[in-house]
């Protein structure tokens, strides 16, 4: 082998071994990147509206461990995907449509109004004879304050409309449950039974509705906590990790107390008191 | 004249693109709240394959879904940290007696559950006669199909998930229900 040979291969080897380090190194990240994206693509089943990468639940831990383990078999993210509707239903994929128009519509309505305005600048600067005269300042200020007031408007009423028919339902599923148990089982727990149900079922308002009134007669009673709190940041309503601060405060050794701890993004510390973590 | 129809049409497209952005945002408000049935607890009936569930048990033996082939199985997701799953799991402890002479099977799983408070579960609430295998990351779970604890699983002779009840069966729910799976 000459001398230039001898070069030639300790540079090809050099080559793949640095090839090799990069390929090792970038080999996790791009797996967690990808585990992360599948998770962002699927819905919390238990949740209201986060996805698998952004709930706490550990049902959705679980599903991000299942990814994490499905991609390690070599399993592709569309396959994945594919595992979980067979499970939870085609409602598990979270509609990426959706999201980008929620981006896309307010993003070509604000350029439409900076394209409006630019317009309206230009048409100031050089008036035609057969073009009205441009507005003044102040119209131009009152009618922006009066298409932001009408977004706004437009905002509680759509979501009003469109949240009619499930709010009604829940009502009458709320003041059903909430008869139905109080009748029954004058106990609360068994209405708070009834309320953790419908906040795992998809009816935190309803599991809101009877929470708060069994905490309402027992103000200090752990689990009518544990579960208003819950109830309350599954509808974010109010201020949901202050009830569960205080169900920790009433019962730091409720069987529940790790999870909330957890859930508030609180350890434990040696000495049995618990401090944030995040 | 024109001005006045050309300031109408600028007005008409103003409105109507301030009702689109509206109803956009309303749309993604809203999404996310689905309704559901209620009950207590709520029986749904999937009918479909039951997974591959391997794991091992709270004893240290190893548990495999599959050897059961031929039993009815229920499979409940249970956790130390759920409040209802103690009312639930004497039930079950008790159903896994009631229905012995049936070939029904009882398993808990244990989901993202320390094995030391599992045990404690079952001691305070007397019924440490129950199987239960460790789901310590909530795979075993996931792979059911379960969307939190405590949730059932009842799976035929043939391996078919035939009853998925979200909420804490009880012993009227046991007796309501599997009868038609056993038979």
């Amino acid at each position: 082998m000459t001398r230039t040979q001898w070069w030639c291969a300790a540079a090809v080897g050099a080559l793949a071994v640095v090839a090799t380090a990069v390929l090792l190194t970038s080999s996790t990240p791009a797996r967690e990147d990808t585990v992360r994206a599948v998770a962002s693509s699927l819905s919390c089943p238990n949740c209201a509206g986060q996805s698998v990468a952004e709930s706490d639940s550990p049902v959705a831990a679980g599903m991000r461990e299942t990814i994490a383990e499905q991609l390690a078999a070599g399993q592709s993210p569309e396959q994945v995907r594919d595992w979980f509707v067979a499970r939870y239903g085609p409602e598990v994929v979270r509609d990426p449509g959706t999201t980008v128009v929620l981006w896309l519509v307010p993003a070509l309505a604000a350029t439409a109004l900076g394209a409006a305005a630019y317009a309206g600048h230009r048409r100031r600067r050089i008036p035609t004879d057969d073009e009205p005269s441009p507005l003044p300042r102040r119209r131009a200020f009152l009618a922006g304050s009066g298409v932001v007031v009408a977004t706004i408007v437009g905002v509680a009423a759509g979501s009003w409309w469109i949240d009619r028919a499930h709010r009604d339902d829940a009502t009458a599923v709320a003041t059903q449950q909430a008869d139905m148990s109080s009748a029954a089982a004058p106990d609360p727990s068994a209405r708070l039974r009834t309320a953790f149900t419908l906040l795992r079922s998809g009816e935190p308002k309803a599991a809101l509705h009877i929470a708060t009134a069994v905490q309402s007669a027992y103000p200090d009673d752990p689990d009518a906590l544990l579960i208003l709190g819950l109830a309350q940041r599954a509808t974010a309503t109010v201020d949901g990790d202050r009830t569960l601060g205080r169900f920790l405060a009433a019962a730091p050794d409720h069987p529940a107390a790790p999870e909330v701890r957890r859930l508030l993004g609180r350890e434990p510390t040696p000495s049995g008191g618990t401090t944030g973590a995040r | 004249m024109r001005h006045r129809r050309r300031a109408a049409i600028k007005a008409g497209l103003g409105l109507a693109s301030v009702a689109l952005v509206a109803l956009v945002l309303a749309a993604g408000l809203r999404s996310g709240s689905d309704s559901a049935d209620s009950g207590l607890p709520i029986t749904k009936q999937p009918d479909r394959p039951a997974p591959e569930l391997t794991g091992t048990t709270l004893s240290g033996e190893p548990f495999d879904l599959a050897r059961h082939r031929g039993s009815v199985v229920v499979l409940n997701v249970l956790a130390s940290w759920c409040a209802p799953c103690r009312d639930e799991v004497p039930a079950l402890a008790a159903g896994a007696r009631r229905f012995a002479d049936r070939d029904v099977r009882f398993i808990g799983i244990a989901m993202r559950d320390d094995p030391a408070d599992t045990r404690e579960l079952l001691s305070d609430t007397g019924s440490e006669s129950l199987t239960v295998m460790m789901d310590p990351d909530g795979v075993a779970a996931v792979t059911l199909g379960a969307r939190g604890v405590p949730e059932t699983f009842v799976v035929d002779r043939s391996g078919t998930i035939r009853l998925h009840a979200f909420g804490p069966v009880s012993a009227a729910w046991l007796d309501e229900w599997l009868p038609a799976v056993t038979s």
